[in-house]
């Protein structure tokens, strides 16, 4: 009896140091071999995908409610804020219009080809991640429905990142916020390049601006298509703050914490990957 | 009386289970996106209050090979370099399990403070085993925000250990 127990208390103490070498050695093949683990995690996101589904869905409606009445106590102020920026927006609209044909009548003159409509589908979020170091989400959709690494995801406003990983039937978005994010990006009026470098913080920095480069709290920073890994001209966000060290700081057009659904683009001609025919997608 | 006997195993086997379950469940729920504002740069560590509650408790009813999976899951759910929350889980799990002497039986303010220290040691580790890992110093402040938001959720989740705990069949200790 006493023999048995002292073995069952090995086989504990073996499985512990076991574990832990196990724990270790997947450390360090994921620092060698990433394309193995990285398809590990996706199997395990693959499983528990559903799961996740059915937790999100609850957990929006929830927030839609709290929103709801949140908005319900500041109705009226609420009115007035829209009417004075419907009052703007229209004004922008008719410019809008004005360049739309003056762009159009352009085009013609130079018998300009427009690039190829970027087509797009629609992913739910199922996973917020929490980590203290990595800014990702889950996605419910994954190569199944046509997702591959690279693509880009974009919100209902503007960047919000790049699949990363993709598993069957779930895909992780790695944030324009995270710390490894890095992309090319144009200062929508001077058309100076920079790069978009993200932190961690909620708001990402601008990388490589020249100092003379004249940029001004407001401007509106959109992805330069420079080395093929996002289309050029998406809204990225508005230059939040410049500090005197020169550290620009962007605030991102989306509301990250707050995304329910974003939409994947694939924007690579024949890179075979999303299916919509019919579907358009920023450009028209 | 034959089929009476097996829903009785069935039963407790499921309690039995319940420790487990519930932490996985945890783990899961903390990913789930809750649309709050500055929620994700400190969110709480979930698994890690089931690992130290049950190596309390009941350590016989949460196996190493459990805390593994807990760890691998929360670590591809959150994107990290899978391997370093299995590590960091296995460690402060041996280690109260080491110590649970001290703290059984103890007034919640003791465990409690006993939770203050394994939090601490386990983000500082986090930390030190992702910046070797990615060959850079990480920043320190998601790290610290991450430890405070999980020492500070610990009542409520160990309130909820705490109903699991009251319907488990009485176990070997």
């Amino acid at each position: 009896m006493v023999r048995v127990a002292a073995l069952r208390a090995l086989a504990h103490r073996f499985s512990f140091a076991f574990l832990l070498m196990g724990a270790f050695a997947l450390m360090m093949l994921g620092k060698v071999d990433a394309v193995v683990v990285d398809s590990v995690r996706g199997r395990i996101n693959d499983a528990v995908a559903p799961i996740l589904d059915a937790f999100a869905r609850p957990a929006a409606t929830v927030s839609e409610t709290v929103r709801e009445i949140d908005s319900l106590a500041r109705l009226h102020e609420e009115n007035l804020r829209l009417r004075a920026e419907n009052e703007e927006l229209q004004r922008f609209q008719e410019a809008a219009y004005r360049l739309e044909a003056e762009n159009l009548s352009l085009r013609m003159l130079l018998n300009y080809r427009p690039e190829q409509l970027h087509r797009f589908i629609t992913a739910r979020v199922i996973a917020n991640d929490n980590g203290a170091f990595v800014r990702s989400l889950g996605v419910n959709l994954g190569h199944d429905n046509g997702i591959r690494d690279g693509q880009a995801a974009v919100g209902s406003r503007g960047l919000v990142g790049r699949v990363v990983q993709t598993g069957e039937r779930s895909a992780r978005l790695l944030l324009i916020t995270d710390l490894n994010a890095r992309i090319p990006v144009v200062l929508e009026q001077s058309r100076q390049r920079a790069v978009l470098g993200g932190d961690n913080t909620d708001l990402p920095m601008l990388l490589h601006l020249p100092p003379d480069s004249g940029v001004a709290v407001g401007d509106r920073v959109v992805t330069s298509g420079d080395g093929d890994m996002f289309p050029p001209g998406l809204l990225v966000g508005m230059v939040e703050s410049i500090d005197e060290g020169g550290t620009v700081r962007i605030r991102p057009a989306e509301n990250i914490g707050r995304l329910e659904y974003v939409r994947i683009m694939d924007f690579r001609p024949g890179s075979g990957g999303i299916l919509l025919d019919g579907m358009s997608g920023l450009t028209r | 009386m034959m089929s009476r006997g097996v829903l009785d195993r069935l039963d407790r086997g499921a309690r039995n289970a319940a420790p487990s379950a519930v932490t996985i469940m945890l783990v899961l729920l903390a990913v789930v996106p809750l649309q709050i504002p500055h929620y994700g740069s400190v969110a709480p560590l979930l698994g890690l209050i089931g690992i130290y509650y049950w190596a309390i408790h009941r350590p016989d009813l949460m196996p190493f090979s459990i805390v593994f999976l807990i760890g691998l899951l929360h670590d591809a759910l959150t994107g990290g370099p899978l391997g370093i929350a299995s590590f960091v889980l296995l460690l402060c799990y041996w280690m109260v399990c080491t110590q649970r002497r001290l703290l059984v039986g103890k007034s919640f303010l003791v465990v409690w403070w006993g939770f203050m220290v394994v939090a601490i040691c386990a983000t500082a580790l986090e930390w030190l085993l992702f910046s070797v890992l990615a060959g850079a110093v990480m920043p320190i402040r998601p790290v610290l925000f991450q430890s405070l938001m999980t020492i500070a959720v610990f009542p409520a989740v160990t309130w909820i250990f705490i109903q699991v705990h009251r319907s488990l069949p009485q176990g070997t200790e």
